[in-house]
């Protein structure tokens, strides 16, 4: 009985020896591990500056969300008054948007060092198109208000033109010379309405023309005549004015109508037809001007024929297919 | 006695009217107030061709021809066989009797010449001797041994052309090029006189290019194979050919007017510019070409004669004149010829779309006979 109480005291002495060497080896273990943890160079993160991956990230983060927000408030603003810049504009927001996925796309995934340096870049990628969506929406701006200035400028002169000219008199742009000038003379249809002409004019043409003239000219000695069979030339001469505020490259189709309804043409190398509302109109000659804003230019030109028909020849000017100007002068 | 002086009297009648209508000249449409009617007769490389033309000075005085008639008969003498070469003889002499009886034009206003396609092949077959024997039996058909038959070449022609068509007043600053079915060629003269003449020459033609592409399409012979064919085509050799030509010619410096003849020059004009039917040189934009290159791939039936003339607004215009020109237009060129004529045309255009400057461009109706007409006016001088 006594043999079997010390065997049993035995293997529990045993057993609680055996727990504590455990216990020893696991505490001792576990030091020792953490001690080569603290000691390993290759295993401790090189901190590259003072603030840690979090809050890097963080960082980042929140220039992008503050960019973002900001740009929100001004895209739709650019989308509304984009025009002609549009096609422009949409390149821009692409960029944007390719950019803003890649930084996002970064976020998602596990940060290293190479990937902070990328999003840094994107994000400064992005500023950068967000200050060029912000100019392109000024531009947008500037070009409205100037357009509005203009349209108000213009609507106003146009209300006291039609102001000035009873509806019995020749279109404003007309300064007919010419004493045989009569507007109901050898009209061809495509052009019997005049007013309509002017007031096609003065919303379409930026040019208005005035003093238009054609002489018939004798071979010998240069002399004007109304005599179709002493004719040798005819010349022309008209002054045209630019009307808006830019300087302006024209293109002046001259149009000389025969008595019998077919154009003169100066040269099959000079004439040619072009488009105009009713239709392609076979032009003379054309002439080129550069004019200044508000600049008022006389030109003049010669056509000559084989043989001149007797009666009424109209000398017609256009401008981007719109006439501009018109008077006629008869030869017997 | 009153019987008999009638009869007599009526004799004298039917003599006189029959001497009139055997001496009289035909009855032309003549343009100019001071002119000579010509006739020119050519042997080409696919046959024999007169034209009979209206040479003389208009209103601007610059030298100008008018075509009062243009005939022609293939006979293929560039096959150089014994019937090929009866043919073009014949050919030759019978349009050369027709100028002198027919349109009763004198012999020393008829000029007659062999074109240099004509020499090119013949040199190359080794077979220029057939040249030789044409000229000589002509000249013993027509019991004329003196008469000048002309053997010209390339240069020659392309200088004739550029005197013929282009105004003394552009000499200097047109560059012209001829698109013919089977190459292009044409030139200009770079150092103000026209002894010396930059030659400008394509291996592409309308027909060239047109076959390229059919072979590339292969079984597949719908329009839209073929349009897409005609892209690669003209991306491949021919614009690398056409890029170095107009490059190395130095055309785009020297020249403020670029002038194309040549047929799908001729049809491109008579089909946009219908209300330009009377003249033979109108100027055209390149957006105008690629607009018109468009509406041959997808408008075509407004390329028919009937819409063509039914849109037209000038009341002045000769309508059965358009008609006539625009059916002669659709039967020469359908529409596969014309899209790749347009777009060889289109290439070479494309080399002298500058972004700062822009040349002006001429299609030139009449190109076929510019030489001839410059031909004669050179006898003419001398």
């Amino acid at each position: 009985m006594k043999d079997s109480k010390t065997l049993l005291l035995l293997v529990v002495s045993l057993l609680l020896l055996l727990a504590s060497i455990t216990l020893l080896w696991s505490w001792g273990y576990q030091f020792s591990f953490s001690h080569k943890q603290d000691n390993a160079p290759q295993t401790v993160p090189v901190k590259t500056n003072t603030r840690s991956e979090a809050e890097i990230t963080d960082s980042l983060q929140k220039i992008y969300y503050a960019t973002l927000d900001h740009l929100d408030k001004t895209i739709d603003s650019v989308y509304n008054h984009t025009d002609s810049l549009k096609g422009n504009l949409d390149e821009k927001l692409t960029d944007f948007y390719q950019t803003r996925k890649q930084i996002t796309d970064l976020f998602k995934n596990k940060v290293s060092n190479a990937d902070i340096t990328i999003a840094n870049q994107r994000i400064s990628q992005l500023q950068q198109r967000i200050s060029q969506l912000r100019s392109s929406n000024t531009d947008v701006e500037n070009e409205n208000k100037r357009l509005n200035i203009l349209l108000k400028q213009y609507l106003e002169e146009n209300k006291k033109n039609q102001a000035a000219v009873s509806p019995l008199q020749v279109p404003v742009n007309i300064t007919a010379t010419n004493t045989n000038t009569t507007l109901q003379e050898n009209i061809i249809p495509e052009n019997k309405p005049v007013k309509t002409e002017t007031a096609v004019t003065q919303t379409a043409s930026n040019f208005t023309a005035w003093d238009l003239q054609l002489n018939a000219i004798t071979p010998d000695n240069g002399r004007e005549t109304l005599k179709a069979e002493n004719a040798d030339k005819l010349t022309g001469t008209f002054a045209v004015k630019n009307n808006t505020e830019q300087n302006s490259n024209a293109e002046i189709m001259v149009v000389v109508l025969q008595p019998d309804g077919k154009t003169m043409q100066k040269s099959t190398w000079e004439s040619g037809s072009f488009e105009t509302a009713n239709g392609k109109r076979i032009y003379s000659c054309k002439i080129s001007t550069q004019c200044a804003p508000g600049e008022t230019k006389k030109l003049n030109f010669w056509l000559a024929a084989d043989k001149y028909q007797k009666g009424n020849y109209t000398f017609m000017l256009y401008q981007n297919g719109i006439i501009i100007g018109r008077t006629t002068k008869q030869l017997s | 006695m009153v019987y008999t002086f009638f009869k007599r009297l009526l004799l004298l009648l039917c003599t006189l009217i029959s001497a009139n209508q055997l001496f009289a000249q035909p009855k032309y449409n003549l343009k100019f107030k001071h002119s000579d009617v010509y006739a020119g007769i050519e042997v080409g490389s696919k046959g024999v061709k007169m034209s009979i033309l209206e040479i003389g000075k208009n209103a601007q005085k610059e030298n100008i021809f008018n075509i009062l008639k243009d005939t022609s008969s293939n006979t293929d003498f560039i096959s150089f066989t014994d019937p090929t070469y009866s043919a073009t003889l014949n050919s030759f002499y019978n349009l050369y009797n027709t100028a002198v009886t027919e349109y009763k034009i004198a012999p020393s206003k008829i000029y007659t010449v062999v074109s240099s396609g004509v020499k090119v092949q013949a040199e190359k077959s080794d077979k220029s001797a057939w040249i030789t024997k044409l000229t000589n039996d002509f000249k013993k058909k027509v019991d004329d041994p003196s008469r000048e038959v002309a053997v010209i070449d390339v240069t020659d022609e392309a200088r004739l052309s550029h005197m013929g068509i282009v105004p003394d007043e552009r000499r200097y600053s047109t560059f012209l090029i001829d698109i013919g079915s089977g190459n292009t060629k044409g030139g200009f003269f770079p150092n103000g006189d026209t002894k010396t003449l930059r030659l400008f020459e394509l291996s592409w033609g309308t027909k060239s290019v047109a076959n390229a592409t059919d072979k590339r399409s292969g079984d597949d012979k719908s329009l839209a194979t073929f349009d897409k064919n005609l892209y690669r085509v003209l991306s491949g050799d021919a614009k690398n050919e056409i890029v170095y030509a107009v490059n190395v010619s130095n055309a785009y410096n020297m020249s403020d007017y670029i002038a194309f003849s040549g047929g799908i020059a001729w049809s491109a004009a008579t089909l946009m510019f219908p209300e330009l039917i009377d003249n033979p040189v109108v100027p055209v934009t390149y957006e105008d070409m690629v607009k018109f290159n468009d509406r041959i791939m997808n408008n075509y039936s407004s390329l028919s004669d009937v819409v063509i003339t039914g849109t037209l607004t000038d009341k002045s215009a000769d309508k059965d004149n358009i008609t006539s020109e625009v059916k002669r237009v659709n039967k020469v060129f359908d529409q596969k010829s014309l899209l790749a004529g347009t777009g060889l045309l289109l290439n070479i255009m494309r080399q002298f779309e500058g972004v700062y400057e822009k040349k002006q461009f001429y299609l030139v109706k009449n190109g076929q006979v510019g030489w001839i007409s410059a031909y004669v006016n050179q006898h003419l001088s001398q």
